[in-house]
């Protein structure tokens, strides 16, 4: 056993000397991955000259920052075709006069009434860390584990709410949570609605809003549409 | 509300109609373009989606290791952050595959400098869950040619009249210390190349903003992450990159 233990100490030795005199290049594999780029770039030139211009791509994506679900990358979406943000659970906070930096009403207002996108999608997935802390959170904040963290996910507190309430107290955790997931991008559905810009192109049959969840452990994409229509009036 | 394919319809039928009446040619040339059109009008704007999603999943579930391991959970590297420009996804440009980069997107890959104050910041909680969580090692915020919310930024008038938006021009004002800089160093440089160097300058200033965080300085200063810039010149197919360095200066002058 000793000798064993004494062979995996030199081994670690080693390596640690190696790393030190050629330590590896955080920017190497991304450094050989634009070369191809580069070569893929010359190749569609018209596409890239045209890109040079301007986009005019016809969807935003709104995704959540988790690195296995680019959406880019599970859609196949090709450059140009989708103006995208990112960020914890893919949420957008109602419309609201309050000050403070507002990362996604700023990128829908430039998508909407500057790019004239068509469409909105809003993507949930799998296993989504944003939600399970949300789901775990207690209300008096006593499992309170970050500075940031919490607040930015509160956003989609009514959605939990919508779950708990939906989901059979005795069901499996994650059937709550893979409803949380679905629920809280349908309340950043509503919220989006809740800026005039997004509401008076949808009402207008310009925009259409879109709902999605990616399930990457089953390896499944469903995809929903927002509608909102007014019934015709009806009297009593 | 469902996508209305009427007016598309009949402004494609307008296209095609005079190349039947004006010519007397047999329709034998027309069957590529009748055909390209026929596809198009059946095809939905999630068709295409589609056929991308189900690409992705041919691919994607042939190895099972992969779906297995990130399924449990992620361990990116990387933590990105990048514009929402649709010309700069950046894990197609750097070709990334699923479970290496977090990635943050906003308009013009702006960072909002700490404050202690109750805020709901993307940026803030991405960052915060990146570093500490997921623990990545690098922390790359990269920027690109022509970018609108630069341009937006550069475009202000300092009195606010111009104001065009609700939400963009608050947004980038995060990064007005990038643009009076420019503005100060350049100042008989054109507009265009003002806006390339502002493009530079903002990614340096979201950088510096990501230093303010304690979390990030923190693990800076134990030698587990390192900050990253990158530019994207997609006019030029260029990349460029570069490091922040936080290192302390190893003499020591004594005061005698």
């Amino acid at each position: 056993m000793e000798s064993v233990d004494n062979m995996q100490e030199k081994l670690e030795e080693l390596s640690l000397e190696a790393n030190v005199a050629c330590p590896v290049d955080p920017f190497e594999k991304m450094r050989k991955a634009f070369e191809e780029f580069k070569a893929y770039f010359k190749k569609e030139k018209e596409l890239f000259d045209a890109l040079a211009q301007s986009q005019h791509p016809k969807w935003m994506i709104i995704a959540c920052s988790d690195s296995r679900v680019d959406p880019a990358l599970v859609l196949g979406l090709e450059l140009g075709e989708a103006f995208i943000l990112r960020n914890i659970a893919s949420l957008i906070p109602p419309h609201s006069k309050q000050s403070g930096h507002k990362s996604g009403a700023s990128a829908i207002e430039y998508a909407v009434e500057h790019l004239k996108v068509e469409h909105i999608m809003i993507v949930g997935h799998s296993r989504c860390g944003g939600i399970k802390a949300l789901l775990e959170m207690k209300e008096d904040g006593s499992n309170r584990f970050s500075e940031y963290i919490e607040d930015w996910i509160q956003i989609a507190q009514p959605a939990s709410e919508i779950a708990k309430a939906k989901v059979p107290h005795d069901s499996p955790f994650e059937e709550l949570w893979t409803c949380c997931v679905k629920e809280s991008v349908n309340l950043s559905l509503r919220n989006c609605m809740s800026y005039p810009f997004v509401k008076i192109p949808m009402e207008k049959g310009l925009l259409t809003l879109h709902g999605a969840y990616f399930d990457f452990v089953n390896g499944a994409f469903d995809v929903w549409k927002l509608k909102c229509k007014i019934d015709e009036h009806q009297s009593l | 509300m469902a996508v209305d394919n009427t007016s598309f319809q009949k402004k494609t039928l307008d296209r095609i109609n005079p190349l039947f009446t004006t010519t007397t040619q047999s329709c034998t040339p027309f069957a590529s373009p009748i055909s390209a059109v026929t596809t198009e009008l059946q095809s939905s704007p999630l068709e295409k989606l589609r056929n991308g999603y189900l690409k992705f999943k041919e691919n994607y579930m042939k190895d099972q290791t992969l779906v297995k391991t990130l399924a449990e959970g992620q361990q990116p590297p990387y933590m990105i952050i990048a514009c929402c420009d649709s010309r700069v996804d950046p894990c197609t440009v750097l070709n990334l595959g699923p479970g290496e980069a977090f990635v943050l997107r906003n308009i013009g890959n702006m960072v909002p400098p700490y404050s202690s104050e109750k805020a709901c910041s993307s940026a803030a909680s991405a960052m915060e869950f990146a570093v500490l969580f997921l623990k990545v090692k690098h922390l790359v915020v990269i920027g690109h040619s022509q970018c609108g919310a630069v341009r937006a930024l550069m475009g202000m008038e300092d009195d606010g009249s111009n104001a065009f938006s609700e939400f963009i021009e608050d947004w980038v004002l995060i990064s007005k210390g990038a643009s009076k800089k420019v503005k100060d160093m350049h100042r008989s440089s054109p507009f265009e190349e003002q806006c390339t160097s502002c493009e530079k300058e903002v990614i340096n200033t979201s950088l510096l903003n990501c230093l303010s965080y304690p979390f990030v300085r923190q693990r800076m200063a134990s030698g587990e992450l390192t900050l990253h810039g990158g530019y994207y010149d997609f006019i030029n197919n260029q990349f460029e990159s570069w490091d922040v360095d936080l290192s302390c200066t190893s003499s020591l002058d004594k005061f005698q």
